[in-house]
């Protein structure tokens, strides 16, 4: 069977000599392609219909969604108190002696992040090495990403990083931002308690009036605008995650590593060096 | 007349409903971010900020798209080819960024969610990728048998696109292809022959 009887009209002349029982057949399948084709457009058109009101349904209230997030985009303040050193429009943390003719690292981390725990454990030390022997000026960006992820943290990125603000003050912004991701939670997203963000104070030296201090500064929650500029710039910039960092110097513009780059500190040193000039 | 499982359409339909329930899942809960899938796809470090920007909001948006036809049975083929090619890409970007070293959230369903709520995504990133890449085939896998059979219950498309069988519940046992060739299964021969 091999001739086409599809678009053949119901009746029509068959060709060549064919027996009355092939004209019937082909008349039949002919109408019946007409039925289906009558069919096919009844069933786009009904099927499109309802797309549109099934996609209608669905888009309405996402469009018309209130800002009912429990945990709200951080929003940029120009007159946010700022920690010791701190300045715009970076807002980042400077550490170390190098001069400003020195090569620059950019670190973006988030108090929450794993892979910021892990660097800061197991390369932190070394790269602070570098900075304090002058060789890179380090900066520590943080942001605070992770916390519309982690509703139940309680926004633990902010608070950990307001925390770390009120510990600057303190003159302890290295062993402050060492001590939070040494106690980084054992699963993700279980966050830090207020009274752990304090103790963290207590452990790394800070005490007497100086504590005082501190305390205060973190429960009025002092820095809570500091961290959301930095974390608006995060997101506004577009920098992919955490931990994330740029060299910036001699041949190298804001340049991302890569995690090997990163936490291989023999090639970091390399490309430190080689941005040196 | 009992139906052979390999293009089931019954089976078919519940290939088409899980689909269509795993891309409204992903493409609501990532329209519902305020950038969209952009942060995630930033993530992957494959496209620039403006192009992400832009993803961020017609990924979600095709993908809606997609479970909506599914949901209905309209353009199966179309939508499952889409699929298919879609989650090859998700599988390409997620090989991509573990082969780089990178540890990111593949954010398919969304900022921290997991497509079976009490079953969360892995926190260590390879059996993470793992699992995501094992989800993603398997979903492949479903696009393919919609692609290759499309033609479901309770769908809106019934008719063959080409030439095929249509395995249409309808026709209570006699089927008809696209050039309307008249079958009878229960005589298994062509009535035209």
């Amino acid at each position: 069977m091999s001739d086409k009887t599809k678009g053949a009209k119901p009746g029509a002349k068959p060709k060549g000599d064919k027996s009355g029982r092939e004209q019937v057949r082909q008349a039949h399948a002919a109408a019946l392609a007409a039925d289906r084709r009558r069919e096919t457009r009844f069933r786009v058109i009904a099927g499109v219909v309802v797309v549109l009101v099934v996609g209608a349904i669905i888009a309405i209230p996402l469009l018309t969604k209130k800002s009912a997030d429990p945990v709200p985009a951080p929003t940029f303040s120009g007159s946010a108190a700022l920690p010791k050193g701190v300045t715009a429009p970076t807002y980042g943390v400077n550490q170390g002696t190098a001069a400003a003719s020195k090569p620059e690292l950019q670190i973006w981390e988030d108090f929450q992040c794993p892979g910021c725990g892990n660097l800061e454990r197991t390369h932190g030390a070394e790269i602070l090495k570098l900075a304090d022997d002058g060789k890179v000026r380090l900066m520590w960006r943080p942001t605070t990403f992770l916390d519309p992820s982690h509703p139940q943290s309680n926004q633990s990125s902010l608070r950990a990083a307001a925390a770390w603000g009120c510990a600057i003050d303190a003159g302890k912004a290295a062993a402050y931002h060492s001590i939070v991701f040494a106690n980084q939670p054992a699963v993700e997203g279980a966050g830090f308690s207020d009274s752990q963000l304090l103790d963290f104070g207590k452990q790394v030296g800070i005490d007497g009036d100086s504590y005082t201090t501190f305390e205060q500064c973190f429960n009025a929650q002092k820095y809570n605008g500091w961290v959301n500029n930095s974390a608006s710039i995060f997101s506004s910039a577009g920098v992919p995650g955490t931990p994330t960092a740029y060299l910036t110097g001699k041949g190298f513009d804001n340049k991302e590593l890569t995690p090997e780059q990163l936490n291989d500190i023999a090639a970091l040193t390399d490309l430190i060096s080689q941005a040196t000039g | 007349m009992r139906k052979p499982f390999w293009g089931n359409p019954t089976v078919g339909l519940v290939i088409r409903l899980w689909l269509a329930y795993v891309w409204l899942f992903a493409g609501i809960l990532k329209l519902r971010e305020p950038n969209g899938a952009r942060d995630q796809i930033l993530g992957f470090r494959i496209f620039p900020t403006d192009w992400a920007s832009t993803l961020g909001w017609v990924l979600p948006g095709v993908e809606v798209l997609l479970g909506v036809l599914l949901l209905v049975g309209l353009f199966t083929r179309v939508a499952a080819i889409a699929t298919f090619v879609l989650q090859a890409a998700f599988i390409l970007g997620i090989a991509s960024v573990w082969i780089r070293g990178y540890d990111v959230q593949c954010g398919c369903f969304g900022r921290g969610t997991s497509l079976i709520p009490f079953l969360p995504d892995p926190v260590d990133k390879v059996p993470r990728y793992i699992v995501d890449l094992i989800r993603d085939f398997f979903f492949m896998g479903c696009a393919a048998w919609l692609a290759i059979w499309p033609y479901t219950r309770w769908a809106f498309d019934r008719r063959p696109i080409d030439g095929e069988l249509t395995h249409n519940e309808l026709n209570d046992g006699k089927f008809y292809d696209d050039e309307s060739h008249h079958y009878d299964v229960n005589e298994s021969k062509e009535l035209d022959a």
